[in-house]
């Protein structure tokens, strides 16, 4: 069987009620500490993932949230002395082992950049390119393609100009088109670096509602500076802090206690706004 | 900032450009008028054969033979050919080579290697053209005379300007592929891609109109190589039937007749030249073309 079609099954056939405690998280980090040559950006960073919940990270710029992201699904590989330590684990398998494979793990875990990044191709390739580097068959792709456009939102405003350049799209539209690119490849779960900061009011809307939407399909990680946003769509919670010039994790939790009873002053002070 | 500093800087900054933009208006207008005052020169001085002799015949003449009095017959369609073979081999030779360099370059070699490959290349370009043609002589023109005779041959001009125009193709293909965008590669990354397929998929098409601008580059440059085309093609005026058949280039006819030209000779001379700067600009028409069209 085509293995898309297989993990998709598989996805879907775990969906429904969200996980009860005691069962084991989707995405779950140890201890994870990360340096770039000598310097160390993170460390110490133990958080979980429930199955189809939303993970909001917050914190001040710098303290190592994009790096935590990158290091979930090794993008991190890409940066020259880039070292990774601890234990990530994706639905109960160590990534950051030799024998896991960076391209495998990748389509398990989308990703998607602060600023709206489609190919400067066509909207349809922009699919049709990693459908078919995963091994998707011909006759399923244009399935494939429609069913994400149209998770995202986006196929009644493109299915007229699928060969249209993607970068002819508006600021929001190319962003949702780079969500349906990850979503095409059936993702488990799916990383978001600050993915409305680059947009505009309503777009922020719509992509914002689209992401609280994807928790019913896939475990989400999202990193944002817009605190409302964190509260409105967050399960779970975590803010990171620089301490000694390294970033660590200062409080995390439901998403709930995180900004309702925040334990650490810091934490507290810079989720009432006063801080900074 | 009081409102008048403010206003004197703008005032200021408004001078600059003005300056500016007259300055780079002069150089631009004298660049224009020399090319300009080259063509007004070619043409008057080809005016005469164009007129006592006329481009029908040069078209239709079979051969160049412009010394032999009465019987003498002006055609440079075989030199056309012989040109346009040279170097549409030398861009088909060097072009696979040149781009998978850039690639090497820019994508597989570790820093270092990528360094001294890159040295290397740009030594090739620095090497002057009698050198090149010195060394097909000797070296290559012998090769290619044991496996067909005689040696000097249009295989012997492509293969040579190729390695001539291998840097242009390499460098400006590396310099293509350095302008795509670092957000493509780390998206194709994201999404699970392999390099080839990033490669193959996002950053050759989107580096493809910097890569064929190198292209365009090469082959002006090889049309116009004079030198080391003299010294190893063979120089004898046919449409070459094989790669192995002696050619002799416009502008290698240019070379070796101009000294000794007198007359309609001389005038025939400049006409050969005028058709090829003719040639060379609908070259460059044409593949300005489709790229205007794609942009709107
Ligand atoms: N490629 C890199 N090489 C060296 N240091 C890096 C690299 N990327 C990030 N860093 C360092 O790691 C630290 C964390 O950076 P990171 O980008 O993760 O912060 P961030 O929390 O995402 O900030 P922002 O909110 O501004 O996006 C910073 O001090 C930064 O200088
Ligand atoms: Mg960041």
């Amino acid at each position: 069987m085509d293995p898309l079609v297989q993990l998709s099954e598989s996805v879907s056939g775990s969906s429904g009620p969200v996980c009860e405690p005691g069962i084991a998280p989707m995405l779950e980090t140890r201890e994870l500490s990360v340096t770039y040559g000598s310097r160390r950006a993170l460390s110490g960073v133990s958080l979980a993932v429930p199955r189809h919940q939303i993970l909001a990270i917050v914190g001040p710029s710098g303290c190592g949230k994009s790096t935590f992201l990158n290091s979930l699904n090794r993008l991190t590989d890409l940066t020259p002395n880039c070292r990774v330590e601890g234990s990530i684990r994706v639905d109960n398998e160590e990534i950051l082992n030799a024998d896991c494979d960076p391209m495998t793990l990748r389509r398990r875990v989308g990703m998607v950049f602060q600023k709206p990044n489609p190919f400067p191709l066509s909207i349809c390739r922009n699919l049709a390119i990693p459908l078919k580097e995963h091994g998707c068959a011909k006759s399923d792709m244009d399935s494939i393609i429609e069913e994400a456009i149209s998770d995202v939102g986006l196929w009644d405003e493109v299915k007229d100009r699928l060969n249209a350049p993607a970068l002819s799209l508006s600021g929001g539209q190319q962003q949702r088109l780079c969500i349906a690119r990850a979503l095409a490849l059936r993702p488990e779960v799916m990383l978001f670096d600050e993915p409305c900061s680059a947009l505009d009011p309503f777009s922020i809307n719509v992509v914002e509602q689209l992401i609280a939407s994807l928790r019913e399909r896939v475990t989400i990680v999202i990193v944002t500076h817009n605190l409302a946003q964190a509260r409105r769509i967050a399960d779970q919670a975590a803010v990171f802090w620089q301490r000694d010039g390294v970033g660590t994790v200062i409080e995390s939790g439901p998403a709930t206690l995180v900004f309702g009873a925040p334990q650490d002053p810091e934490a507290a002070a810079y989720l009432s706004g006063h801080c900074c | 900032m009081s409102p008048i500093s403010l206003r004197l800087s703008i005032l200021s900054r408004r001078t600059v450009d003005l300056i500016a933009g007259r300055w780079f208006c002069a150089t631009a207008v004298l660049a224009a008028s020399i090319v300009l005052l080259i063509l007004v020169f070619v043409v008057r001085e080809a005016s005469s054969a164009l007129s006592d002799i006329g481009v029908v015949r040069f078209l239709t003449d079979d051969t160049w033979r412009p010394t032999a009095g009465a019987k003498a017959s002006y055609g440079i369609i075989p030199m056309l050919a012989g040109s346009l073979f040279v170097t549409s081999g030398a861009v088909i030779v060097a072009g696979v080579p040149g781009v998978l360099s850039a690639l090497l370059i820019r994508f597989y070699a570790p820093p270092f290697l990528a360094t001294i490959h890159r040295r290397v290349i740009e030594l090739l370009a620095g090497v002057p053209s009698v050198v090149f043609g010195f060394w097909g002589l000797v070296v290559l023109v012998p090769i290619i005379n044991r496996l067909h005779p005689p040696g000097q041959s249009l295989l012997a001009g492509i293969l040579i300007l190729s390695l001539m125009i291998l840097p242009t193709i390499a460098l400006t293909a590396e310099a293509a592929l350095r302008g795509v965008p670092a957000s493509y590669s780390s998206a194709a990354a994201a999404l699970g891609m392999g390099r080839w397929a990033t490669i193959w998929n996002v950053s050759l098409p989107v580096a493809r109109r910097g890569i064929l601008a190198g292209f365009l580059l090469a082959a002006t440059r090889a049309i116009g190589e004079t030198m080391a085309v003299v010294m190893v093609c063979g120089n004898i005026v046919q449409v070459p039937d094989s790669l192995f058949a002696p050619v002799r280039t416009v502008t290698a006819n240019i070379a070796m007749e101009m000294g000794d030209a007198q007359a309609e000779h001389r005038s025939a001379l400049f006409l050969t030249g005028l058709a090829l700067m003719v040639l060379v600009a609908l070259f460059l028409i044409a593949a300005g073309g489709p790229r205007r069209s794609e942009v709107s």
